[in-house]
């Protein structure tokens, strides 16, 4: 592996949205755990970030040639420590999504998220068009993200099983299926959706989907969170309560607020104009990689970048929806905003990618 | 440069289906932007009203409730303070060893410890109105998430006295039974709800109901009744129900000039500190809500009607057929044999066939139309709750029967007030009066602000016919059944009665259980007193005379004896007066 790249320039924009978003989480970190007895968390979430901005620019210097390798090897990882955590994994209850590695945790679900990803669109950069729509090649992808998709939703885990899932929908989708395989992959999904609420739903996540239909039924059980959130939000009005000043948050109303609900403290002491300021800066994010993919020279920028705008616009979308009350409690935190390290350095791990795949290599004889 | 490389393996449409996909995203994005200004922006007042109901708790606090005086003002009814436990089962810390301290300290079990704990609640209570002991517990834990309001309750000094006629407040001092219940309005200010903050409970751990009620405080009651009397009245009545092992016993006394009830009590009694110990029949004023038969009590109102309608004249004489009279399909019977009694005799030795015989002479639509006149059928009007009609059956439903046995009281139904009621109304001169318990109302400062007045009805009888009434009730007293009422030094009048009680399951008059009831007054010329006696199903003996004038005479006894009521029976002419020493002769030795 070798670093190579024209300048650094291009980093900047991506890497001033990023630290404006972190410094928005880390805000608002100290504000939710002002009153809670967590007190680390700032500087834990301090260094995460500078750790993920690292990462970021770090990657965005790999080589365009060792791009493959560099996919796969995090493909390989992420499949390992998902089977890892399987084994030896830890979470509330019976849930196992946290692996232990001496003093640190994470979540290998998030890396999978890159992993497949970045496989993904190296994968489909190297077969044409016309390939993509013959099934055996279409096999090669469906595995790919299958087999850690299933192994996710074993953890189980399965709003990120569903939002890798997604991803990977999205980037076959841009390369392209012929109208008879999407046919057949609509009616397979209409079809299976009964079997897998039957089957493959756990109690507590059907439990969630019904409470999200109808959330005041059960207001102090299972509806708790999503109502609570609403009202956190909604209380925020147009300008905000003020930093600090939350008192949903500050009286601990509200369950999670840290980590996926981090957003509704937000909403609540910065109000509708504060939410609007993060949303916009998600949007500028997954618009310089859209524009990315859209100005592409070879396929693996297009497909990486394509893959980073998707993940980012996904994450935004399920977990915005989420804390407004919109979808059901899906559990996907916000890259960068929510407290933790495996989400942020997974998303600057894709994004760094990207920026690689734009790399101009001497030795590159293709271009 | 151009997108050759791309060109080569994928065509123009790669570009599109980003566009879609692209677009589709976008979507997302105004999505999101879209429900965050819909909630934040346009529905913000709803929510900001839920969030300020999750952090603030309303909870109401009820103003100290008035007293209630006897008549003489003597607290019957007072509100203390008692503290009462609650947690924030929010802010409780350590849960497990808040699951303890209720469980164990406070009592509460393990489960209802648990629940408690774990709920979402904002704000929960414990125990209303713990003892002092328990309250210092919690202080001293200094728990956090307990804490402890000083809260206004209820008591009841005198214990079960005149219970019955109190009534009882509960939680939130508000009155659920008897005067206690029909006063509440004037009693209990209304409660004010209060917002209680998260900081405005961490002041302290306790809180007292006094910083938010300075002033307010209910209106003082002051009642017509007399716990002398009633005090009396309550021990001859366990007294007789325990000599005479009956079911219950009853007593009322008033003021047939008033209409005043001095006393009034049901045996046995109930605690109304510690009302939920005891059943709801045991609450149940029996005086009031329940419906018995006069018996021969009535025989004082079918002499009174004939009197008054000029149908007969005291010293007219009737055969009493020798204690056996076959009228259509019925033997009606006397307890005794009689063979001519004069009307006057009829009340005295208390004969069903010649008071029937009487009430034939008035005829149904008489005798029904004084009937109503006396109040029966007709609620008093008392100022308390859940008064009964009593049972009175359309004339035109009369058999010849049924006006006949009305004339020694069978086939009614009245209440034990009723009959007091409209006794009062015979002896008093004819003036239907509407009883009352409640004398006076008073602002917290005592300044009287209303005073019950007496509230005449109408008019039954003429003095006349009244005056002759009592004469015949004195006799009752001295020459008839009603002997053992007798007192010395007052001319006593009254009536006995020994009511079979109808039996609902059989469909016929019982023939093991009786009322044995005394009705009477002194003293005889102006009565001050009136007192019906109700002993229900007596079985030692079942004679009004028997079993209720007993009781009749000790309570009246003390009665004029309180009140300094002079004798009225003329000092024996007949005896000699001790002259002084000197004068007759004697002489120091």
């Amino acid at each position: 592996m070798y670093f190579e790249r024209k300048s650094g320039t291009e980093l900047v924009a991506p890497l001033t949205l990023m630290a404006i978003v972190m410094v928005c989480g880390l805000l608002n970190l100290s504000s939710s755990t002002a009153t809670s007895g967590f007190k680390g968390l700032l500087a834990r979430q301090f260094i995460w970030d500078m750790f993920a901005a690292g990462i970021f620019v770090a990657t965005a210097f790999v080589g365009r040639r060792s791009l493959k390798t560099f996919a796969y090897t995090i493909y390989a990882a992420s499949l390992l420590s998902l089977i890892g955590v399987l084994i030896h994994g830890t979470g509330p209850g019976d849930v196992k999504r946290w692996l232990t590695l001496g003093p640190l945790r994470f979540q290998p679900s998030e890396l999978t998220k890159a992993g497949v990803i970045s496989v993904m669109a190296v994968y489909l950069s190297t077969v044409t068009e016309k390939e993509t729509r013959d099934l055996s090649k279409l096999l090669g992808t469906m595995l790919v993200s299958g087999v850690p998709v299933i192994l996710i939703a074993l953890e189980p885990d399965i709003g990120t099983a569903g939002v890798v899932l997604l991803s990977a929908g999205c980037l076959l989708l841009i390369a392209g299926l012929n109208k008879r395989t999407l046919l057949i992959l609509t009616i397979a999904g209409i079809v299976a959706m009964p079997v897998v609420w039957k089957y493959g739903l756990k109690d507590y996540q059907k439990k969630r989907i019904e409470t999200f239909l109808s959330p005041e039924k059960d207001p102090m059980g299972a509806g708790y969170q999503s109502i609570q959130s609403k009202i956190t939000v909604g209380s925020g009005g147009l300008w905000g309560k003020g930093f600090r000043k939350g008192t949903q948050t500050q009286l601990r109303f509200l369950p999670e607020q840290h980590t996926d609900f981090a957003f509704s403290v937000w909403a609540e002491e910065w109000g509708f104009m504060g939410s609007l300021f993060v949303i916009a800066m998600y949007f500028f994010l997954a618009l310089i990689y859209a524009e990315g993919a859209a100005s592409a020279h070879s396929l693996d920028t297009l497909f990486l970048n394509a893959g980073v705008c998707i993940h980012i616009t996904l994450h935004a979308f399920f977990n915005l929806g989420m804390v407004a009350g919109m979808l059901p409690v899906v559990g996907l935190p916000l890259p960068f905003f929510s407290y933790g390290g495996s989400t942020a350095i997974a998303t600057a791990l894709l994004m760094g990618l990207a920026e690689a795949s734009k790399n101009v290599s001497l030795f590159d004889a293709r271009l | 440069m151009t997108r050759r490389h791309l060109h080569h393996t994928y065509d123009v449409k790669v570009n599109i289906r980003m566009a879609v996909v692209g677009s589709l995203l976008a979507v997302l994005f105004v999505c999101v932007e879209l429900r965050a200004f819909y909630i934040q922006v346009l529905q913000n007042k709803n929510y900001s009203r839920k969030a300020s109901n999750m952090h603030q708790r309303r909870i109401t606090l009820y103003p100290r409730r008035g007293t209630i005086y006897d008549r003489a003002g003597k607290p019957l009814a007072l509100t203390v303070k008692a503290p009462s436990i609650y947690i924030r089962p929010r802010e409780i810390k350590d849960k497990k060893a808040a699951i303890q301290f209720l469980h164990g300290v406070l009592g509460i079990s393990r489960s209802r410890a648990v629940k408690m704990v774990k709920s979402k609640n904002y704000f929960l209570w414990v125990k209303r109105y713990a003892s002092e002991r328990l309250a210092k517990k919690v202080s001293d834990a200094g728990f956090k998430g307990f804490g402890i309001i000083m809260e206004y309750k209820r008591v009841y000094p005198q214990g079960p006295l005149a219970a019955h006629l109190l009534g009882f407040a509960g939680v939130d001092t508000r009155g659920l039974e008897g005067i206690e219940e029909e006063y509440n309005k004037i009693l209990q200010p209304d409660p004010v709800e209060i917002r209680i903050e998260k900081d405005g409970f961490s002041r302290g751990i306790v809180m007292d109901v006094d910083e938010y009620f300075a002033n307010a405080e209910g209106n003082s009651i002051v009642l017509t009744i007399d716990t002398r009397i009633q005090a009396v009245l309550e021990e001859e009545l366990r007294h007789a129900c325990e000599e005479f092992e009956a079911k219950y016993c009853m007593g009322l006394v008033m003021s047939p000039n008033t209409g005043e009830v001095l006393a009034g009590a049901v045996y046995p009694s109930f605690d109304p500190n510690h009302f939920s110990d005891y059943s709801r029949t045991q609450w149940r004023n029996r005086l009031i809500t329940d419906v018995i038969e006069p018996g021969s009590t009535f025989k004082v109102f079918l002499l009174a009607t004939a009197l008054q309608e000029k149908v007969v004249s005291l010293d007219e004489l009737f055969y009493c057929e020798n204690g056996r009279y076959p009228f259509y399909d019925r033997v009606i019977s006397d307890y005794k044999p009689f063979g001519y009694l004069s009307v006057e005799e009829t009340v005295v030795y208390s004969s069903n066939i010649c008071a029937g015989k009487i009430a034939l002479e008035l005829g149904t639509e008489r005798m029904f139309s004084y009937i109503r006149a006396f109040g029966f059928g007709e609620r008093t009007g008392i100022d308390f709750p859940g008064e009964s009609l009593g049972i009175l059956r359309d004339p035109s439903e009369w058999s010849p029967v049924d006006l006949f046995s009305a004339g020694f009281g069978q086939g009614l139904g009245v209440t034990p007030l009723q009959l007091l009621n409209a006794f009062n109304a015979v002896i008093n001169g004819g003036y239907l009066l509407r009883p009352y318990l409640v004398a006076e109302i008073r602002s917290p400062e005592g300044r009287v602000l209303r005073h019950t007045p007496v509230l005449f009805k109408r008019r039954i009888l003429d003095e006349r016919v009244s005056a002759l009434v009592r004469t015949t009730l004195v006799k009752v007293v001295e020459e008839g059944t009603g002997r053992n009422a007798r007192i010395p030094g007052y001319k006593v009048g009254g009536k006995t009665g020994t009511a079979q009680k109808f039996d609902i399951e059989e469909g016929r008059y019982s023939d093991e259980k009786y009322h044995a009831l005394f009705i009477g007054m002194a003293p005889a010329r102006n009565p001050k007193f009136s007192i019906l006696i109700v002993v229900d199903e007596p079985q030692k003996s079942i004679y009004g005379g028997e079993v209720a004038a007993p009781v009749f005479r000790r309570v009246m006894e003390y009665a004029l004896r309180a009140y300094d009521i002079p004798p009225d029976v003329p000092p024996d002419t007949t005896f000699t007066r001790v002259g002084l020493a000197g004068e007759t002769g004697r002489t120091y030795q």
